[in-house]
């Protein structure tokens, strides 16, 4: 992300304030990115701010406005995005771009593919397929074959963007977010299907940010409002992580020790509270499963047929 | 090229600078990894003045010389974990503003007050 104020273009043809490469289609081999060109070409970001044009300008020379890359997946879905053919690149008005960059934590990190992701936002035909960083180890003639699992993807922050992270690989168990971005307000829902039962837990500033309330309506944790980075919950059974985040905004996804599933029973709610409810269940559940009662927490009981939700 | 420095800091500035018919552009990248790069790098250009076109041509009428290249103001610049020796020993070294090395966490890079004048879609 590159960031430009009060800048002043003087005799600046608008074919020729910038020009954004594509990715090199060279790049698309064993050595270098693997079976699709790196991807950072695609998703770069300049805003410019406070910007002054004098003698021959642009016609749509305004003072603030961003520049980002002709990327298909991404640009095209952007309302207020022009293309622009001579500058291989889109000129927007839209305060609420910015640049997601995600990285694993994992001890695998640079060994363990997870590309290509796709960052899709719900409601449109986005897909903005990513690549991770290419692989600069060259031992002599030889590449080292060691790639670092991190991505940066151009992203639209608006209120309510729900933004769905599509990892083609297993996702790191342990991963880093920050969305940088000049506006205060914006932020993005964002979604990780696990394809493992294991629950996560979002951690901002070191601390654990506990999953929104149970919420009954539902049967499960209540959907994310939108309301502070690191809001989150994981949707037990479909394994889906939902999180929050904000401009200037550093989160960690670990995993949580526990695993969230859900039973379903024939049985009326009256013949399974008769028989003990949900202390005769964990304590049946316990012992099947040759572990303390303590580990068991069920968190909600519900008709329908009768369903034991338990963590 | 222009001015371009690479250093192992976490911030660089260039400032009251002016830069002339210019090919690649110009600017920095940093040298920046372990914990570091997660607090925070910053490039900043600010108070230059970048010049495209000029009343020097770059294909004059008496065809003593021709030299066309597309022309740059800025080179977008970058933080990198790690760089290359100030000596190149290998091929895959040139040229020197490729820096070959994993993009670091964090680099940021902003402009204040720069001034371009005479960017032309062709150059002359």
């Amino acid at each position: 992300m590159v960031e430009f104020y009060d800048s002043k273009f003087i005799d600046v043809d608008g074919d020729a304030l910038s020009y954004i490469m594509d990715p090199n289609p060279g790049w698309a081999n064993v050595k270098d990115c693997g079976n699709f060109p790196c991807t950072a070409p695609l998703n770069v970001l300049f805003t410019f701010t406070d910007s002054i044009f004098e003698g021959s300008r642009p016609r749509w020379a305004t003072p603030d406005f961003q520049i980002i890359a002709n990327n298909s997946g991404f640009a095209p879905y952007i309302d207020s995005c022009e293309p622009s053919e001579d500058m291989n690149a889109y000129v927007c008005e839209e305060e609420k771009l910015g640049v997601l960059l995600f990285e694993s934590e994992d001890d695998d990190m640079k060994d363990r593919s997870m590309q290509p992701i796709y960052v899709s936002k719900q409601g449109t035909e986005m897909s903005n397929k990513l690549n991770s960083m290419m692989d600069h180890v060259w031992d002599g003639f030889y590449s080292g074959q060691i790639r670092m699992s991190r991505f940066g993807s151009i992203i639209e922050g608006s209120r309510g963007s729900v933004y769905d992270l599509t990892f083609t690989g297993t996702p790191a168990k342990k991963m880093r977010f920050l969305m940088n971005g000049l506006s205060r307000t914006m932020g993005a829902t964002l979604r990780i299907a696990y394809p493992g039962a294991e629950s996560r837990s979002i951690v901002k500033d070191g601390t654990i940010v506990e999953m929104n309330q149970w919420d009954e309506g539902l049967s499960q944790y209540g959907e994310i409002k939108q309301r502070f980075c690191g809001e989150n919950r994981y949707i037990g059974v479909q394994n889906i992580l939902e999180f929050y985040i904000t401009a200037n905004c550093t989160l960690h996804i670990q995993p949580r020790d526990a695993i969230q599933t859900l039973v379903r029973m024939e049985w009326t709610m009256a013949e399974f509270f008769a028989d003990g409810g949900t202390t005769s269940f964990v304590d049946r559940l316990t012992a099947s499963l040759g572990i303390h009662a303590s580990q068991v927490k069920i968190v909600s009981v519900y008709e329908g047929s009768l369903v034991a939700t338990t963590t | 090229m222009g001015a371009w420095g690479f250093f192992p800091t976490s911030e660089v500035r260039f400032h009251h600078m002016t830069m002339i018919d210019n090919r690649e552009g110009f600017g920095a990248s940093l040298e920046i990894s372990g914990a570091a790069a997660y607090e925070g790098s910053l490039i900043m250009l600010m108070d230059n003045k970048i010049y495209g076109e000029t009343e020097v041509t770059d294909c004059p009428e008496d065809g003593s010389y021709c030299k066309v290249f597309d022309k740059s103001g800025f080179l977008m610049s970058g933080a990198s974990e790690h760089g290359k020796s100030l000596m190149p020993q290998m091929s895959s070294a040139l040229p020197m503003y490729k820096i070959k090395s994993i993009g670091s966490w964090g680099g940021v890079q902003r402009n204040y007050r720069n001034e371009f004048y005479n960017f032309k879609k062709t150059t002359a």
